[in-house]
């Protein structure tokens, strides 16, 4: 069997099972198993996306590692209603249990938060993306261990100089996503209210389909986020964290350059001196050039003057 | 009262089709293959450090302007968006409209770019460019079209050296970066540039992609996948999906002294609207661009709001200024299948009037 066919193979048996399980869950079935609904679809993605092919392309593998991570929210989110709906409740009911449950759940969250911590449920990892992405990004930038024995030993002052730095890149980026959360949980409060507006108003269209309550959400999540954004506290603590992190950075950088000296190596200043005065240069000379071209252009222009040859 | 109508049969149904899609879709991408980075034919005229200058090739049976038309492109994403895919391209547009088309493709700055600036940039690499096109077609003005960040470098440049260009075009071009709907702008007010730009030297593209999908971050970074599972099953869809993500990931990293000058310049101190723009030795004033300029910007254009565009009508000098604008977002201006039918032949017929 060829490696598309046994991925296909493995594939066609986790969808085999899900839906075996959601007819299940639409019979109201006694055996059906909620617990396992509930990881039913993640695991069987999980276990097809390792026995399926990685694509040549770095760019493909992102964009289907992308919709799996937000294809598991949106199921979280219809393995919720569905269970509320399968057991006889109503679909206006089961949608504001689910809204009380994630709101529950970043409650508690927020008296737990850490700064590389994400919500606890699938579906609102979405309102930490920024965070998450900014966590990734921020990692990325933190520079390799130092040695710390012999005449490469930080001195007691730096070393606590560092430690204070990265204490207030922690408490800026905790504020930060304390804020994210905190609107999260005011963007459930909007949605939950935007439909009970929709359900008593006989002239509205309520929602008919799973897809049109997440894309009322998004609507929903990214209006109550707009207005966040657009505030003078998160223009403070997002300018705050990117600050403090930056002078971290520098401190490192100016500790990694002191080792560098010390081992003869060139340092990252006196790279940048050069390139500076290199690029200075450059300009002059370009300078230089245009303004012997005029004066090229000024004798050639001349009557009786000829340029000599070469020039 | 109305109640939400759906069922437990109706919702395992929704989910059984999406699951369908999404495997198929799968399928289909994993099968995707290369993306390329634009489609239309062109030459190679002219480099410079790490700038490629491209001239397009149309259809030998268009007789084309004998005003060249060179594109702008802003530092912060990649040109081909312009030409990114056969009945998508901007650039396939202009040509069929009769326009000579040059390009300024920047490429990728690393290290050795660090203190490239804005001078260098607008006065430099620019100004080489539109010179050695003056040359090849033994002419002394070109038409400029500028876009996003390339039309306030395009503005700037016209400003400076208002002998060589004969008409403006510029679109969705932040004007006045402190519009109370300006977003990207809110945000950077309080960033420490100086400080960013010592530490990091040059601004990684990561970190510009990250702000701008933080702009809408429950469309760009969700929906938009859950969307994309209703047409993956089109291979031909996956194909032009696959394009614009390659697309919108692919941010250079920015040189660094350039950075700081435009965040400080025109986000923070707003100097394209306030005054006090310099670049190199040369001030910038638009009240003393007097060439005819046709400003184009899009209605929903969450990056750069329509008024960021518009307040460049009361701030230049020219007595031949026309406004467009486009019923889309800021991507859509050139990608939308509306805006091919319009903007290229917007365009074209406005610089034939002024050949």
């Amino acid at each position: 069997m060829s490696n598309n066919e046994a991925w296909t193979d493995e594939w066609l048996k986790a969808q085999q099972k899900f839906v075996e399980s959601w007819a299940d869950m639409g019979k109201g079935s006694e055996e059906s198993n909620s617990n396992e609904q509930s990881k039913l679809w993640a695991d069987g993605l999980e276990m097809w996306r390792k026995a399926c092919p990685h694509p040549a392309q770095a760019e493909t593998d992102q964009v289907i590692n992308k919709c799996m991570e937000v294809g598991k929210g949106y199921f979280a989110m219809a393995e919720q209603i569905g269970k509320q709906v399968s057991s006889g409740g109503k679909p206006e009911d089961a949608i504001a249990q689910w809204i009380e449950q994630l709101k529950a759940t970043l409650a508690q969250q927020g008296k737990q938060w850490s700064p590389m911590q994400q919500p606890n449920n699938d579906f609102m990892s979405q309102w930490m993306g920024p965070s998450a992405d900014w966590q990734k990004i921020a990692t990325a930038m933190m520079p390799m261990q130092l040695p710390d024995v012999g005449p490469f030993r930080e001195s007691q002052e730096k070393q606590q100089a560092g430690i204070k730095l990265v204490m207030e890149y922690q408490q800026a980026n905790h504020l930060f996503n304390q804020s994210l959360l905190r609107v999260s949980i005011e963007s459930l409060q909007s949605f939950q209210k935007l439909l009970t507006e929709l359900n008593a108003d006989k002239d509205s269209q309520t929602p008919s389909s799973l897809r049109s309550v997440y894309d009322l959400w998004v609507e929903v999540s990214e209006a109550s986020y707009a207005d966040f954004a657009m505030s003078e506290a998160y223009q403070t603590r997002y300018g705050d964290m990117i600050n403090r992190l930056m002078k971290l950075k520098k401190h490192h950088s100016e500790m990694l350059d002191d080792t560098m000296a010390s081992l003869n190596l060139p340092t990252r200043k006196e790279i940048d001196t050069m390139q500076e005065r290199l690029q200075q240069t450059r300009r002059d000379n370009r300078a230089l050039r245009r303004e012997l071209k005029e004066i090229r252009a000024m004798l050639a222009a001349k009557p009786g003057t000829r340029p000599k040859k070469g020039t | 009262m109305s109640e939400f109508e759906f069922r437990p049969d109706q919702l395992a149904d929704e989910l059984v089709k999406f699951n369908q899609n999404f495997s198929k879709g799968i399928k289909n991408l994993l099968d995707t293959g290369e993306i390329s980075e634009g489609v239309t034919p062109r030459e190679e005229v002219y480099r410079e450090d790490k700038l490629r200058l491209y001239r397009y090739q149309g259809s030998a049976s268009i007789v084309q302007s004998k005003t060249p038309t060179l594109i702008v492109y802003a530092l912060v994403n990649r040109p081909y968006m312009t030409d990114i895919q056969e009945n998508r391209s901007t650039i396939k547009g202009l040509l069929d409209a009769g326009q000579d088309v040059y390009l300024i493709d920047w490429g990728y700055p690393d290290r050795a770019d660090r203190f490239l600036t804005l001078d260098d940039y607008i006065n430099g690499y620019i100004d080489n460019c539109v010179d050695l096109i003056c040359e090849r077609h033994g002419i002394d003005k070109i038409n400029i079209l500028g876009i996003c960040q390339g039309g306030v470098f395009s503005l700037c440049y016209s400003t400076i050296h208002q002998d060589k260009v004969k008409n403006l075009i510029t679109m969705v071009t932040p004007v006045d970066c402190k519009t109370p709907d300006n977003m990207l702008s809110h945000w950077v007010q309080k960033m420490d540039v100086d400080l960013i730009v010592d530490t990091m030297g040059n601004l990684p593209g990561d970190m510009l992609n990250w702000m701008f999908l933080n702009l809408k971050p429950f469309q760009l970074m969700g929906q938009k996948y859950v969307s994309m599972v209703d047409i993956i099953s089109d291979k031909k869809n996956v194909k032009n999906f696959m394009r614009m993500e390659k697309w919108i990931f692919d941010s250079p990293d920015q040189a660094g002294e350039a950075f700081r000058q435009f965040i400080k310049d025109f986000f923070q101190q707003n100097k394209l609207v306030e005054g006090g723009l310099k670049i190199g030795e040369h001030e910038v004033s638009l009240k003393n661009l007097s060439i005819p300029i046709l400003n184009i910007f899009a209605e929903q254009d969450h990056l750069v709001p329509p008024d960021a565009s518009r307040a460049l009508e009361k701030l230049v000098g020219s007595k031949d200024y026309t406004e467009l604008s486009f019923p889309g977002g800021h991507i859509g201006i050139y990608v939308s299948g509306s805006a091919q039918k319009t903007i290229p032949p917007v365009i074209g017929e406005w610089l034939d009037e002024r050949s």
